[in-house]
């Protein structure tokens, strides 16, 4: 009986400790931080923007510097838009710098460009950092690089990393990993980054079809239960941004940035003819866009269900820590759209 | 038959050039330019000031992206102010001060004509410019300077891609801004209007810079009719545009950007990157503003450029039937649908290729255009005519664009840009509505093939002229009629055919042909046209018989081929373990054979094995040299040439074409095991046995080329090779020699193991 009675006791503890692991979040108490990436080109928060950032007490603001590009007319890659400050930084708020590199810039490099891009870019990077008094320890690097230019682009944040040590800057670098990268990883190679960020979202193709270029859970949950196996630890970021995508004769014309369906929805000029479609009934100026008559819109945005649904999704196959999720992106037309405590209540799923 | 631009060989046809990949059959038409695939030449109809906005696949046809923003009005600076002053055009002092002095220079010689006292800085002091002290107007320039170099810091500042503090927006420091009151001060005092106007400009420079919208836009108001409507004026009206914009007071922005872009050339690009209505609602606002027709056809135009070409022609049409504006609109619309219907799509975007009868925009298009050319009471109604008849032709009905360009014949300049373009849509519409290619067809295409065929653009003063694509599609054209009717030798010179060549009579037809004595005209032209001639032919069957060991004839046939004398890069008779045509390439050469010289010395071996003279070691170099001309040996110089091509790779050629003939090592091995037969020692025989089994190995990868093309030659594995025969010779030298150079070797000894 004794013996039973110390199986039962020690089957007790055991539960216990099974029971606090299991219902504290994986990496101790602390819960799932809110984050979100600023990607306007004038750093000038609106009112709404930083009682968003108070109410989820954000502590990080990833924000967006620059996007390299390759230049085909002076054959090399160039900075496109570093960003502005009307604004003095908020002291509370830690700022990751985050660079867009596209991918044709290692499609028409060599490796031994790979230097001179990582010193150009940390230059570049450290007299932004200067003229807005913004000290860093993480910086960012969002690409879609693929199999073929992987190797050019490990070896630019490598180089980077480099320039890091040499300025004696202690930065921790994060990068931008989407789907397909974390599924077949053995082939598109994992960044000699910190950390990474899952971006779940952009899945899918901007074209006429029924089907949403932003989200498209049946194909995320193809790829999502690799998630456990990546090699990094992984953030992720989720979307709130919106945007419409005009049609013409059967094609794209372009993507309505900063419009949602709200635009349409109260401008007798669009007429409704579907789930997320709308027609122009005449020729006419919007929001500084042209519209031809009989040209359609297809409205692309993720409701508050749509975010609750991937958050369930991540959960329940990401069993890796989750120390923050980063919201695409901080605006306040996309604010506008979610109800105050959306985004504590998505990240509540991860702990 | 073949009609339009939708072909897909011709597609295809322009796909190979643009790539720079059709290597042997690319043949010069001509240079590709940001025309694209366009045969209708913008600047046959349209005042080159609009060129920019002429429709390309770059943002600013022939610029790119207008970077001019810092040196725009350089010129006219100098110029303005070499007028002013009385200076000499030739003169580079003026150019000096206003251009490259720093400002610390410009403030020196402005104080030294305050007073001579003050020193001049040495960089000037031999300037005759600073010699007239007493030089009111040189006086007052040095004072200007003096606020213009101070107002570059933020007005005029280069921006370097990777430098932050020169690429983002520049903003007035306290400094400047004390430096405006300046400014303020002198243009109160200045009774010249020249220098007034500058310091106008200045100060409303100075308040757009400084954020300040709303005094910008009132000192712009207040002093406008004060000054002449000159480049300095519609400057100074650029900032107030850009004020309005600011304050987002789209249309009075909309409507001042128009004004400017229609002040001079010098002003479009930058003005309509400027212009960007947002709502109909301004929209509609700005076109009131207008005081006149000519105004709202500014507007439409700029409309038109970015978004709607056909509603601005309506709209400009209905304004003014006679207005310049049209002509660039239609230029555009015109170049669109023959992008459209061709196919060809710069963007990347699926585009249907197939244009039907119901197809909306075709008969949106043809509708408009129609409806213009009939009226014939634009100002040039030709363009309108051949733009008609151009979109019939498109359209593939020749009858009625026939119709339109004898209309457009009686009114058309004698223009050398116009007739060219006249005569070009007549050819290709000619062309099209010829259901066969008889000789009465031949002689009425024939002038008009051998303009193309000749045409020197920059002599004949035809800069910019759009013919290459119709030129291309031409010969296609004619190339699937020859087909049609069996004319195989015509198809060929108007669009050669990968097959062509691997049938021998129709290799003997074609030099014939080429060879013909007294040839008409029209077949002097094929001649003309063809890239591949008599010599190339006889080297090509040179060529071939060597491959079937028929040296002798090849011999004859080489004597008079293009290449007989191309120099081999190796030594052709090396036979290696392991292949390294590198390193034959780069060795150290007694004899450099020629593929002339190479094929005597075939013939100098085999006549020695005629008369059992060194029968071992000749068979031998034979078997060499028949495995290095074959794809995998280290003279493939030998096989390249015209007719079949040269540096490819065996997985870039068309099947059915050569390939069996370039992989093949038979004779290789025929000779290897006569060789053999022939050899007296054991190294001797090793040699030719392990020659033999390498060729058996490079006959393994010939069947499973032959069974997938997708094979990957540099990285398949095919298995262990037979070496079985060579363990017979373990105790030679040549035998270690193999084990040390052969990983194949020593694979398979370790499987016997």
């Amino acid at each position: 009986m004794l013996l039973h009675t110390k199986q039962i006791t020690v089957a007790f503890i055991l539960f216990f400790v099974l029971l606090l692991l299991s219902t504290s979040c994986s990496h101790g108490n602390k819960k799932t931080a809110v984050s979100f990436y600023y990607w306007r080109t004038n750093y000038a928060l609106k009112a709404n923007e930083i009682e968003a950032l108070r109410n989820n007490s954000v502590t990080k603001l990833y924000l967006h510097y620059f996007d390299i590009n390759y230049e085909p007319s002076l054959s090399r890659a160039i900075p496109v838009v570093p960003v502005t400050f009307s604004q003095k930084m908020v002291n509370s708020i830690e700022i990751v710098p985050v660079i867009y590199i596209k991918n044709n810039v290692f499609e028409n490099s060599k490796q031994e460009e790979m230097g001179a891009l990582a010193s150009n870019t940390w230059h570049l990077v450290s007299q932004i950092n200067a003229s807005a008094s913004i000290r860093i320890n993480e910086l960012q690097f969002d690409c879609d690089w693929t199999v073929n230019t992987a190797h050019l682009y490990f070896a630019f944040i490598d180089s980077f990393r480099k320039y890091l040590v040499q300025n004696n800057q202690p930065v921790k670098l994060s990068a931008t990993i989407r789907l397909h990268q974390i599924k077949y990883s053995d082939k598109t190679g994992v960044p000699p980054v910190d950390k990474g960020v899952l971006m779940y979202y952009n899945m899918g193709k901007i074209n006429t079809s029924d089907l949403l270029s932003i989200y498209d859970r049946p194909t995320a949950l193809k790829y999502i239960g690799a998630c456990k196996k990546y090699p990094l630890p992984l953030d992720i970021a989720l979307p709130i941004f919106a945007w419409c995508i005009h049609l013409r004769d059967g094609k794209v014309v372009e993507l309505l940035s900063k419009m949602d369906e709200r635009d349409m929805l109260h401008d007798s000029l669009f007429i409704k003819t579907g789930n997320f479609r709308y027609r122009a009934n005449n020729s006419f100026f919007k929001n500084g866009f042209y519209f031809k008559a009989k040209d359609e819109v297809k409205v692309e945005q993720m409701g508050q269900n749509q975010l609750i649904q991937m958050a369930q999704d991540l959960s329940n196959n990401c069993n890796k820590n989750v120390y923050q999720i980063i919201f695409y992106d901080l605006d306040s037309l996309n604010i506008s759209r979610y109800d105050a405590q959306i985004f504590k209540q998505v990240a509540n799923y991860f702990y | 038959m073949m009609r339009r631009f939708s072909n897909k060989s011709l597609i295809i046809f322009i796909s190979i050039i643009v790539a720079g990949a059709g290597i042997v059959w690319a043949c010069a038409d001509g240079g590709w330019d940001d025309g694209g695939n366009s045969s209708f030449t913008p600047e046959s109809f349209v005042d080159t000031a609009y060129a920019p906005f002429f429709y390309s696949d770059q943002f600013y046809y022939g610029i790119g992206h207008d970077e001019a923003h810092v040196q725009r009005f350089n010129d006219d600076v100098v110029n303005e102010w070499q007028g002013y002053l009385g200076i000499s055009k030739s003169d580079t002092e003026l150019h000096y001060f206003l251009l490259q002095a720093r400002k610390g220079i410009v403030d020196s010689v402005s104080q030294y004509f305050e007073n001579a006292s003050n020193p001049l800085p040495k960089e000037v002091t031999h300037f005759s410019m600073v010699q007239n002290r007493d030089s009111k107007k040189l006086k007052a320039f040095f004072t200007f300077l003096v606020y213009a170099k101070a107002n570059e810091a933020y007005a005029a500042v280069v921006s370097y891609y990777w430098d932050y503090d020169t690429s983002k927006k520049q903003t007035l420091s306290d400094a400047d801004k004390l430096i405006r009151i300046g400014l303020e001060s002198q243009f109160s005092k200045t009774k010249d209007k020249f220098i007034k106007q500058r310091y106008w400009f200045q100060i409303i420079r100075s308040y757009f810079f400084g954020a300040d919208y709303n005094t910008c836009i009132d000192w712009f108001e207040k002093y406008k009719d004060d000054f002449t409507q000159n480049v300095m004026y519609y400057r100074a009206m650029s900032y107030e545009a850009g004020a309005y914009y600011k304050q987002k007071k789209y249309s009075q922005a909309n409507y001042l950007y128009s004004k400017v872009y229609d002040a001079g050339a010098a002003f479009k690009t930058v003005a309509h990157y400027s212009f960007h209505p947002q709502n109909e609602s301004d929209w509609n606002a700005t076109l009131q503003l207008c005081s006149n027709n000519q105004e709202k056809a500014t507007l439409w135009q700029l409309l038109g450029i970015y978004f709607d070409e056909q509603r601005s022609i309506k709209e400009i049409y209905q304004l003014d039937p006679k207005s310049e504006k049209l002509e660039l609109l239609l230029s555009r619309l015109i170049n669109i649908e023959e992008n459209r219907v061709s196919g060809y799509d710069r963007y990347g975007y699926d585009v249907s290729t197939h244009i039907t009868s119901k197809d909306s925009a075709k008969l949106q298009t043809l509708q408009l255009v129609e409806r213009i050319a009939n009226a014939q009471n634009t100002s040039k109604p030709y363009m309108w005519q051949l733009a008609a008849g151009y979109l019939h032709f498109l359209y593939e009905d020749n009858a009625k664009a026939s119709q339109y360009y004898t209309l457009a014949k009686t009114t058309l300049p004698q223009t050398n840009l116009l007739q060219a373009q006249y005569r070009l849509l007549l050819f290709i519409n000619q062309l099209a509505s010829f259901k066969t290619l008889d000789a009465a067809a031949e002689s009425k295409l024939l002038p008009d093939l051998e303009w193309l065929q000749t045409l020197n653009t920059e002599k004949m003063g035809l800069h910019n002229f759009r013919y290459t694509t119709a030129y291309s599609w031409a010969k296609l054209n004619m190339s699937a009629k020859y087909k049609k009717q069996n004319e195989w030798l015509k198809a060929e010179c108007f669009a050669h055919q990968d097959t062509f060549y691997t049938d021998k009579k129709q290799t003997a037809n074609m030099k014939a042909f080429l060879q013909k004595a007294n040839p008409s005209s029209f077949e002097q032209y094929c001649q003309n046209i063809y890239p591949v001639k008599t010599t190339d032919i006889n080297e090509f069957q040179a060529i071939q018989l060597a491959f079937e060991d028929r040296i002798n004839e090849a011999i004859t046939l080489m004597k008079e081929g293009t290449g007989s004398a191309t120099q081999l890069l190796g030594n052709p008779f090396n036979g290696r373990i392991r292949d390294c045509h590198d390193c034959d390439h780069e060795a150290a050469q007694k004899i450099k054979y020629t593929k002339l010289s190479f094929l005597e010395k075939l013939k100098e071996m085999q006549d020695k094995i005629a008369v059992n003279q060194d029968v071992y070691a000749n068979n031998l170099l034979l078997a060499n040299a028949f495995y290095n001309i074959s794809y995998y040996g280290n003279a493939r110089y030998f096989y390249e040439c015209q007719v079949i091509g040269g540096e490819f790779l065996l997985y870039s050629f068309s099947p059915n074409m050569f390939d069996n003939m370039l992989v093949d090592n038979h004779l290789a091995m025929g000779y290897y095991k006569k060789a053999l037969a022939a050899a007296q020692t054991d190294e001797q025989k090793a040699k030719c046995t392990f020659m033999i089994a390498k060729c058996t190995q490079n006959e393994m990868y010939n069947a499973a080329f032959k069974k997938n093309k997708d094979f990957d030659f540099g990285y398949a594995y095919l298995g262990p090779v037979d070496f079985s025969a060579m363990q017979n010779f373990k105790n030679t030298k040549y035998y270690q020699d193999v084990i040390d150079e052969c990983g194949y070797f020593r694979e398979y000894l370790h499987l016997k193991k």
